[in-house]
């Protein structure tokens, strides 16, 4: 170094120094060369060892392939030399999806009803299995039904005879029994001998019972406090041999008392089976009451018991006793006692409207 | 003449029997002519089939041939619902 120091000094600037480092340099980059190189064959050799050779399948899916990319250039090619749509196109189209969108959202609820209707259709084929089985238990019972009835002799039964009624005025002289046919039983009503035993009884304590003295022309009245008349009457025998409930009452709003004669509606009176007897107590009655010429029977019929009434009827006709009928559900009868005053209570209310349009014209009772 | 729920049945009205509902009894002119008919019979009366709900039609019918027309009246009651067969009525 100090040679070249010494031949720099006398012959100019000396470059050994700067050639070694060149040399060593591309020394250097030729050994990296050949590295990189050698690495390179290595990586080039190992992808072509790696590589897996194409089937002829795959060939033809990307032959496909490339053919279907080709005509996607193509038609890409072609709309790219259309002209650009306007704002209004596009606008247009804009609303034409949003319109599309709008008929998605409502299919969807479509759908969703439809899920709702299979529901509802699975279920309706299910009752209408149930129905199907019930109406085939149905249709089995009434098949063996006919097959019984058309095994079951016919029943004969006689006609009930009836024969024109003979309407006629009621006697003003006759004496009027009562009876009172309801849930297929006859209640013979005598409504004479209450009152008379009534009147005899009152008759003998007339002068216990409070009353006020009231001038009329012609002759005084007298007007009875009711309560104790009602006290006196209250465990009064009235000597009914039919069982039958005989009870004085005083209505608040009334002038006269009553006396109310209510049936056994279970066990009293005869039956309609019993009717075609001749040892009933109606029959007993019929054949007693008869005697009296001027006795006249009234029916009093609930419609639940035409047949009954018919039946008693058919006895009363036979027994020579004139009577009529009237239909008019009765549970009891009333006996108004017209020969004592009493204090009114309270005062009536208004008077029902007089027979119009909703009510007919109220006919007197007759034979027929 | 048959007195049910809804009316009466004129059962031997000329050409058939006739209808006519209760509230139509009182003004109703082919009960009229019915009744003016039965007037000019001879020994005729009008005989009244009552159901077991006629009482309410039978009121109406039976106050108007008796006040009106004054014609005898009798009734008898039916008992079954089926329909009435005059043809055995002996006369």
């Amino acid at each position: 170094m100090a040679r070249r120091r010494k031949s720099n000094s006398n012959e100019g600037v000396n470059l050994d120094s700067l050639m070694d480092a060149l040399t060593n340099v591309v020394a250097v980059l030729i050994l990296v060369l050949i590295l990189v190189q050698a690495d390179v064959s290595q990586k080039v050799v190992q992808f072509l060892e790696d590589l897996q050779p194409a089937t002829s399948e795959q060939v033809i899916a990307s032959e496909k392939k490339t053919q279907e990319l080709e005509k996607q250039v193509v038609k890409f090619e072609k709309l790219l030399t259309k002209e650009a749509p306007t704002p209004e196109a596009v606008e247009a189209e804009i609303r034409q999806l949003a319109l599309l969108e709008k008929n998605l959202k409502e299919n969807e609820d479509l759908l969703v009803d439809l899920d709702e209707l299979k529901k509802l259709e699975e279920k309706a084929r299910i009752d209408r299995d149930r129905e199907a089985e019930t109406s085939k238990k149905v249709q089995d019972e009434i098949a063996r039904l006919e097959a019984l009835l058309d095994e079951t002799p016919v029943l004969e039964v006689d006609p009930t005879v009836v024969s024109i009624p003979s309407s006629r005025a009621i006697p003003r002289n006759a004496e009027i029994y009562h009876a009172l046919v309801i849930n297929d039983r006859v209640h013979f009503i005598d409504p004479f001998t209450p009152l008379k035993l009534f009147e005899e009884e009152f008759k003998k304590n007339r002068r216990d019972f409070p009353n006020e003295r009231i001038k009329r022309p012609g002759a005084d009245g007298y007007i009875f406090q009711s309560g104790p008349i009602l006290e006196h009457f209250k465990d009064f025998d009235f000597q009914n041999s039919r069982k039958q409930k005989v009870v004085l009452v005083a209505y608040p709003t009334a002038t006269r008392m009553h006396i109310v004669v209510t049936p056994d509606h279970k066990l009293g009176g005869t039956s309609l089976a019993d009717l075609a007897d001749s040892n009933t107590p109606f029959a007993s009655i019929l054949k007693k009451v008869s005697r009296n010429s001027r006795a006249v029977l009234y029916f009093h019929v609930h419609p639940n018991s035409f047949n009954t009434y018919l039946q008693a009827r058919r006895l009363t006709d036979k027994a020579d006793l004139a009577a009529g009928w009237e239909v008019k559900p009765m549970g009891s009868y009333t006996i108004r006692i017209d020969e004592v005053e009493i204090k009114r209570q309270q005062e009536p209310p208004a008077l029902p409207p007089k027979p119009g349009p909703d009510r007919p014209p109220v006919l007197p009772p007759k034979i027929d | 003449m048959e007195c049910n729920s809804t009316g009466i049945v004129l059962l031997d009205a000329e050409g058939g029997p006739k209808t006519i509902s209760t509230a139509a009894i009182r003004n109703s002119g082919v009960y009229h002519e019915y009744l003016d008919q039965v007037k000019k019979t001879r020994e005729s009366m009008v005989l009244f089939l009552i159901r077991k709900s006629g009482n309410p039609s039978y009121g109406w019918a039976v106050s108007t041939a008796e006040l009106k027309y004054k014609l005898p009246t009798g009734k008898l009651p039916i008992p079954n619902d089926g329909n009435i067969d005059l043809s055995n009525f002996k006369r």
